[in-house]
C-alpha cells in the first residue's frame, strides 16, 4: 500500500436551513492512493456529491464544511487562503467534472476558450501557447479536426461532446486527482462508455488518481478500484470494489446488489428493491440512519450509530451485525 | 449580422408610418381652432377661414396627411404658427440639447448602476447589499423634478458649486467646458432613479447568472474570482441590462422633460410645452415624431446589440448570409 495522495478525515459538511441543520457529510473520512481510481456510490442526497465539492471547496453558502481534514500533498485544503486554493489547487492539482454537460459550458463563449482559460490560469502561458495547448488537448479528448473546433461555440457540440470538452479543461494542467461527479449520468448510454472509456484511458496514460461518483454499480465495477458506499452522508462500507462487490458486508450494500436487474434472472422474476426511502439528513434520529429499513436491525441499531470498523485489508464496515460477527457472509 | 439588422430596419418602417398617422390625426381632433389663435380672439371669420385656406386645413383629412407626409419626406416640417420659422430650423437644436442630457444621463446611470449592481450581487445577502437595494428602492421612485430641485437646492444655491440655470445653447456660448458645468446638475437628476434601476436589475441578472452550473466549472478550474464575475458572469447577465439600458435612455429622452423645467434646459420639453399651449401644431408633430423616431433607433439599437452578444444568434444569422 503506497502514501496516500489525498487523505480525508472526519469530515463533516452541514447546510444550515431554516428547518433544521441538514448534514450532508457526516464525518466521512477516506484515503486515494496515486495513479487509483475510488469510486463513490450511493443514492441521490447520500452526501457523493457535497463530499466531492468540500474537496474543492466549493460548497457554497448555506452549505458549511465544519469539522475535519482534507490533507493532500502534506497540506490540509482546508487552512488553505481562498487565493491559493485558486491558484495552486482548482484546476492545477485537482481538476473535477460535473454531471451535466449541457449548463456547464459558458455560451457565450468559444470551447477553445474555456480550456485555455484553464492553461492560462495555472501554467504562465502566453495567448498563443495556451491555444496551441487547448487545441492538443481538444484532440486529446478525441474532438475531430481540433483547430477547426476552436472556435466552434458549446451550442455546437452534442451532449457527449461537450463532456469531452470539459474533461479536457479539467485535466489541462496535469492534475494529480481528477474528480468526476456523475459524468455520464446526464448522457446516452453508447455516449457514456465513450466517455468512460475516455476517462479510463487518460487515467491510465497520465497515471491520475480519480475520485469516480456515481449511482451506477455498473460504472463502479468496471472503473474503480476501491469502493466507498455513503448513506444519509456517511460512509457506510470502504474497501477494495472486487471484495466490495464479492462480499458486500453492510446490509444496504447488500440491497444495492440485491436491487439491481441481472440478465440471468428469470423473464417474470420481481424487482426486488430496498423498502422505504433514504431520509433526509435533517435532525437524524440517534442509532444507524439506515435501521428502518434494515431487515437485520437490532435493539443496538437505534441506540448507537455503528462506527466504521475496520475489517481485513482496506476493508471497513458501519454496521453493528458485522462487528458482533466479524466474518458474516454475504446474503 | 448584416441581414439581421437590415430586418429590422425595414420592420422599422410601418412603425414609423403609424406613429406619423397616429401623431398627424390625434393633434387634428386636439381641441382648439388653429385659425382662432392666429387671428385673435377679435377676428372676423372671413379672416379665419382667409388663414384655413392659406395653411390647407380646410382640405380634407388625408389629403392634409399626405402633403404632410410628403413635406417630411423632403426635410420640411413644416413652418412654426408662432415664429413663424420652418420648424426644420431649430427643432433639431432642441433635440440635439434633450438628447446630450439624456444620453449623459443614461451613461452616467449605466455607469454606475452596473457597478453598483455587481458589486451587490457579488455580495448578495450582505449588509452592503441590502443598504444599497434600500437605498435604490427610494431614488429609483423619486421623481425626477423632485431630484433636480434637491440638486439645485444643495449644490447651486447652498455650496455654490455648480451653475442651476443660465445654459442658453450648448453650440456656440461658451464652449465645451463651459457646457459640461452646466450640464453635471441635469444629467446627475436625471441620471439617479435610471442608475437605481439599472443596479436593481444588474443585481438580479448577476445573480441568477452566479448560480449557472458554468460558474461552478469555472470556479472548479482556478480561475479567480474577478476574473470570473468579470469575464463569464456579467458577460452572459449582459443582454438583460442592455434592454434595461436602452429602455431607460428611452424613457429619459422624454423624461428629462421634467429636468428641462427645473434647469431651465433649452431643450425639446421646453420647446414642446410652450408649442402645445400656442396651438403651435407643425411644432408639435416634429416634436412628437422625433421622440417616436428616438424610441425606434433606440430599440432597434439594442435588438442589434443583443444579437450581437448572444454568439448563438450571431453565427445563425452569419450561416444565413451576410455577417
Amino acid at each position: 500500500m503506497s502514501e496516500p495522495l489525498l487523505c480525508v478525515e472526519g469530515l463533516r459538511t452541514s447546510f444550515h436551513l431554516e428547518g433544521g441543520v441538514l448534514r450532508a457529510v457526516n464525518d466521512v473520512s477516506f484515503a486515494l492512493e496515486p495513479g487509483r481510481v475510488l469510486g463513490i456510490v450511493g443514492e441521490s442526497g447520500s452526501g457523493k456529491s457535497v463530499t466531492a465539492l468540500s474537496i474543492l471547496r466549493l460548497v457554497d453558502p448555506p452549505g458549511r464544511i465544519e469539522g475535519g481534514r482534507i490533507r493532500f500533498r502534506g497540506r490540509d485544503l482546508l487552512d488553505l487562503s481562498e487565493a491559493e486554493m485558486e491558484r495552486e489547487i482548482r484546476g492545477d492539482r485537482i481538476g473535477m467534472i460535473f454531471q451535466d454537460p449541457m449548463t456547464s459550458l459558458n455560451p457565450v463563449f468559444p470551447v477553445g476558450v474555456q480550456i485555455a482559460e484553464v492553461v492560462e490560469a495555472h501554467q504562465n502561458a502566453t495567448r498563443e501557447e495556451s491555444r496551441r495547448r487547448a487545441i492538443e488537448l481538444l484532440g486529446l479528448v478525441g474532438i475531430p479536426h481540433p483547430e477547426d473546433r476552436f472556435s466552434d461555440y458549446p451550442h455546437h457540440f452534442s451532449g457527449g461532446m461537450r463532456q469531452r470538452v470539459l474533461i479536457a479543461a479539467a485535466i489541462a494542467s496535469q492534475p494529480d486527482i481528477l474528480i468526476a461527479d456523475e459524468p455520464t449520468t446526464a448522457l446516452d448510454v453508447t455516449i457514456q462508455a465513450q466517455i468512460l472509456g475516455l476517462l479510463g484511458d487518460l487515467q491510465r496514460r497520465f497515471g491520475t488518481a480519480m475520485v469516480l461518483i456515481t449511482h451506477d454499480l455498473g460504472v463502479i465495477a468496471t472503473m474503480a478500484d476501491d469502493v466507498m458506499v455513503m448513506y444519509a452522508g456517511r460512509a457506510v462500507e470502504q474497501g477494495s470494489a472486487q471484495d466490495v462487490f464479492e462480499r458486500p458486508r453492510h446490509p444496504y450494500t447488500q440491497g444495492l446488489f440485491d436491487s439491481l436487474i441481472r440478465l440471468d434472472d428469470s423473464p417474470h422474476s420481481e424487482l426486488r428493491p430496498i423498502p422505504g426511502n433514504p431520509p433526509v439528513p435533517i435532525d437524524l434520529p440517534p442509532g444507524c440512519s439506515f435501521r428502518p429499513r434494515c431487515r437485520h436491525a437490532m435493539d443496538i441499531c437505534g441506540l448507537e450509530v455503528p462506527s466504521l470498523l475496520p475489517g481485513a485489508g482496506r476493508r471497513r464496515v458501519a454496521c453493528h451485525l458485522a462487528s458482533a460477527q466479524p466474518a458474516s457472509p454475504a446474503a | 449580422m448584416g441581414w439581421f439588422i437590415a430586418g429590422r430596419l425595414l420592420a422599422a418602417i410601418p412603425v414609423l408610418f403609424g406613429v406619423s398617422v397616429v401623431v398627424f390625426t390625434l393633434l387634428h381632433f386636439a381641441p382648439g381652432d388653429v385659425a382662432s389663435v392666429l387671428a385673435g380672439p377679435m377676428a372676423s371669420e372671413a379672416i379665419k377661414e382667409a388663414i384655413r385656406e392659406s395653411l390647407g386645413l380646410n382640405r380634407p383629412l388625408p389629403v392634409q396627411f399626405l402633403k404632410w407626409l410628403g413635406n417630411l419626406l423632403h426635410g420640411d416640417f413644416g413652418t412654426s404658427l408662432v415664429y413663424k420659422r420652418p420648424v426644420a430650423e431649430f427643432i433639431f437644436e432642441k433635440f440635439f440639447n434633450t438628447a446630450l442630457m439624456a444620453v449623459s444621463g443614461a451613461l452616467l446611470a449605466c455607469m454606475i448602476g452596473i457597478t453598483i449592481g455587481i458589486f451587490a450581487a457579488s455580495k448578495a445577502h450582505s449588509l452592503f447589499d441590502r443598504v444599497t437595494m434600500a437605498v435604490t428602492m427610494v431614488v429609483g421612485s423619486t421623481p425626477l423634478f423632485w431630484l433636480g430641485l434637491i440638486l439645485v437646492l444643495l449644490f447651486a444655491l447652498t455650496w455654490r458649486v455648480f451653475p442651476a440655470t443660465g445654459m442658453t445653447s450648448p453650440v456656440g456660448g461658451g464652449g465645451f467646458l463651459d457646457v459640461v458645468r452646466h450640464l453635471v446638475l441635469p444629467a446627475v437628476a436625471a441620471a439617479m432613479p435610471s442608475a437605481a434601476i439599472i443596479s436593481r436589475t444588474a443585481r438580479a441578472c448577476m445573480i441568477e447568472t452566479l448560480g449557472q452550473n458554468y460558474i461552478r466549472v469555472a470556479r472548479a478550474k482556478g480561475l479567480r474570482r474577478n476574473l470570473i464575475l468579470r469575464k463569464h458572469a456579467f458577460r452572459n447577465a449582459l443582454p438583460p441590462i442592455a434592454t434595461v439600458c436602452g429602455l431607460e435612455l428611452a424613457f429619459l429622452l422624454t423624461g428629462v422633460f421634467f429636468v428641462e423645467v427645473v434647469f431651465a434646459w433649452p431643450g425639446l420639453g421646453n420647446a414642446l410645452y410652450y408649442a402645445i399651449i400656442a396651438h403651435d401644431i407643425p411644432t408639435v408633430q416634429a416634436a412628437v415624431l422625433l421622440i417616436a423616431l428616438s424610441f425606434v433607433v433606440i430599440n432597434l439599437a439594442v435588438d442589434v446589440l443583443n444579437a450581437w452578444l448572444d454568439p448563438r444568434i450571431r453565427v445563425s444569422t452569419a450561416r444565413q448570409g451576410g455577417r
